[in-house]
């Protein structure tokens, strides 16, 4: 079976970073998209992308929907899962997993926990000026 | 104790590297052929998020960035933070636009386009490791 693929489109590197790894480790090929923009670009030049997972993006973004609708206009296969929150990310990237061909790296929840506790650190560094 | 999530996978790779780049292809590109050598890649868009990375984590052993960035710091700012900061951390700098003259004489330039294969040699070059088998 060929690898499946994911694209993880989250604005916050302590979210991305470790949601991707643990895809990655889970057995998937996975894609980081900063924003929808860059989104839109690996979305076109690659066709094999079997999962977006939208994560979490600033209170009233409307770009999440565009993007949703943008691919669903392109007849793209990727199937679009807006997550929204931290913990649906993380909770969205389990599912994932238990889907795919190898066993969870962790649990979700340890998952979930490592990137509170990023986001945490990434806060008081930014705090700290 | 749990294990850190990062601390799981970062022991299982070669070396971590800090890709910095705001084209999103290239990115994927040199990200992905790093990661099929055994490398560990963390993936940035601007320096802003590639510092507040390293903020946060000790795990990265090579920066391989872009000088044109978007933001308020460039590629040349960002790697006289480093020497500051993190002397430690090995750099790769890139650009198709900036001359080498623009760049510190200490500092290693790659220039735009290069050949993906070219990556991973001198990011195992610059970490005095062995090719991977």
């Amino acid at each position: 079976m060929a690898q499946q693929c994911v694209l993880i489109v989250e604005p916050d590197l302590p979210v991305r970073h470790p949601v991707a790894e643990y895809l990655r480790k889970c057995g998937y090929q996975v894609l980081e998209a900063v924003n929808t923009d860059e989104a839109r670009i690996l979305l076109t030049r690659k066709d094999d992308i079997d999962v977006v997972l939208i994560g979490g993006m600033p209170p009233g973004e409307t770009d999440v929907f565009r993007l949703a609708q943008w691919i669903r206009a392109q007849n793209h296969r990727a199937k679009v899962i807006i997550a929204g929150t931290v913990e649906k990310t993380a909770e969205t990237a389990g599912k994932l997993c238990s889907e795919s061909s190898l066993p969870h790296p962790y649990h979700p929840q340890q998952l979930h926990e490592e990137i509170k506790r990023l986001l945490a650190a990434h806060k008081r560094s930014n705090d700290e000026g | 104790m749990t294990v850190p999530a990062t601390d799981i996978l970062a022991a299982s790779t070669r070396a971590t590297i800090l890709v910095v780049e705001d084209n999103v292809e290239l990115r994927f590109l040199v990200s992905d052929v790093l990661r099929s050598e055994g490398f560990r890649v963390v993936e940035a868009a601007t320096v802003k998020e590639a510092v507040a990375f390293l903020k946060t984590s000790n795990e990265v052993s090579l920066v391989f960035s872009d000088i044109v960035l978007p933001g308020e710091m460039d590629g040349i700012a960002f790697a006289r933070l480093l020497e500051r900061d993190y002397p430690h951390i090995k750099i790769i700098l890139t650009s198709g636009e900036v001359s080498r003259d623009a760049v510190p004489a200490n500092l290693m330039l790659m220039r735009k386009p290069y050949i993906l294969a070219r990556v991973v040699t001198e990011v195992t070059r610059a970490l005095g490791l062995e090719p991977a088998e």
